[in-house]
């Protein structure tokens, strides 16, 4: 089976680790479409114009701001997990993400990926700096961040010099007065999808068929997700 | 330049000290604060949120562009009421806040910040307010709008259940419910009945001022 993934660098690093023997070509499309869902669903779009001639195409983005609602794809069937962002992808579920922010909603989560690729907030703080002067960037950076209070930093197979991990979340933590943790990362889900394996957190898509909201709440059974 | 011309481009500068500097001298001057507002502050707002969405701007300017307007608020607000366009006259009253479990706020000040540059009492409550807290200040104010957002799947719901609980308690004709955020749609918003939907912050003072002129 001819595998096209499209994936977020958030999550590459894991991607890599797993590899595929199933010959899955790869492209991984830059972390910012986080925060732009109507650029990332165009360029989902795009991609998945442009794979029409493989067998299966697997995302490693979840719901991420409902970017995914509206895709479709012609001839080719989808599959993509059914969690809310890659937070959940990691951390192997809805369930196990929705009860540890019901724990702490303030809580900003470090992915090996976020901090590999990403812009981390001490370094947007730094950006700022040097753009708008201390005064702004202190306002912007309180806007944006101020409100969190713990970093928790997702340990996921395959990390390699977790203690550099550690130390960067620290550092971020401490620049902002956070509380810091740690979590351990769950990969079956992200390993199911590249394998092209339907399970139940994921969302297959008939050829033709357009994303709904609907689908995704089907991932988990949860009532609430919305 | 004239005064309207300098406010609207230190609006679009994100000056914040200079939006202040002249909305004092506009006072000073004696020039219309309501024109000030709408020739100045809120030309330069749209200006940045016309880039915003192009992709020109980014999101720490259209920020600065809010904060600066603020300041230009702050200022000619007070003068809008002393002419007797205050508190009896404003178009409507909003309380905005951020719904439980979520603390993303900068959307909502933006939206704040326009529905008060548009002539609107605005009450924000802040983040991660839970839904009693939203219909509690409501009912306070005697609000004509609750908007509510959410920049988050996980937290999305929070809108539905503000709905649900104004029927609940028997309230749901006294407030127009708005809903907002990334994650939000307007079909999000026609699936839990929510009265109003928008994309961007002008859009939704636009909303605003079609459903309440009905």
């Amino acid at each position: 089976m001819k595998i096209r993934l499209i994936g977020c660098q958030s999550t590459m690093n894991e991607v890599k680790w797993y590899g595929s023997e199933k010959s899955a070509d790869y492209v991984f499309l830059d972390y910012t479409y986080h925060a732009r869902p109507d650029k990332l669903h165009r360029k989902l779009q795009e991609l998945i114009d442009e794979s029409q001639d493989y067998d299966l195409i697997t995302l490693t983005y979840g719901r991420c701001s409902n970017a995914v609602v509206g895709l479709i794809s012609p001839q080719v069937p989808l599959l993509f997990p059914a969690t809310h962002d890659c937070i959940g992808l990691m951390l192997g579920s809805n369930a196990r993400h929705q009860e540890a922010f019901k724990e702490s909603p303030t809580t900003y989560y470090f992915s090996q990926g976020w901090l590999d690729y990403g812009r981390t907030p001490y370094q947007e703080y730094l950006e700022y700096m040097q753009k708008y002067g201390p005064k702004k960037a202190g306002q912007l950076i309180d806007s944006l961040y101020g409100r969190y209070t713990k970093a928790v930093l997702i340990l996921t197979p395959g990390m390699k010099d977790i203690e550099s991990y550690r130390k960067r979340v620290k550092e971020i933590a401490d620049f902002f007065g956070w509380k810091t943790g740690e979590m351990q990362g769950e990969l079956n889900l992200l390993i199911s999808i590249l394998n092209g394996e339907r399970v139940s957190e994921s969302v297959y898509v008939e050829p033709g068929q357009t994303v709904t909201l609907a689908m995704l709440n089907g991932g988990s059974g949860d009532e609430n997700n919305c | 330049m004239n005064l309207y011309d300098e406010l609207k481009q230190a609006v679009i500068d994100g000056d914040e000290d200079m939006v202040a500097e002249l909305s004092e001298k506009a006072v000073a001057e004696g020039t219309s604060p309501v024109d000030a507002v709408q020739e100045g502050l809120v030309k330069g707002i749209e200006v940045i949120g016309e880039a915003w969405k192009a992709g020109e701007a980014f999101l720490p300017d259209v920020m600065m562009s809010a904060e600066a307007m603020k300041a230009g608020l702050a200022i000619l607000e007070p003068e809008i009421a002393k002419l007797g366009m205050g508190d009896g006259n404003v178009k409507g009253k909003i309380v905005i806040g951020t719904v439980e479990g979520d603390i993303h706020d900068i959307g909502k000040n933006i939206m704040g910040a326009m529905f008060t540059a548009a002539g609107y009492k605005v009450f924000d409550l802040g983040t991660d307010i839970k839904v009693e807290e939203f219909v509690k200040k409501a009912r306070e104010v005697g609000a004509d709008i609750i908007g509510a957002s959410a920049l988050l799947t996980t937290t999305m719901i929070g809108q539905k259940q503000i709905i649900q609980y104004l029927k609940e308690q028997n309230l749901r004709g006294q407030f127009r419910v708005f809903v907002g955020g990334g994650p939000t749609s307007q079909s999000w918003a026609n699936e839990i009945g929510a009265d109003g939907w928008a994309e961007t912050a002008d859009e939704a003072v636009e909303l605003a001022n079609r459903i309440l002129a009905r």
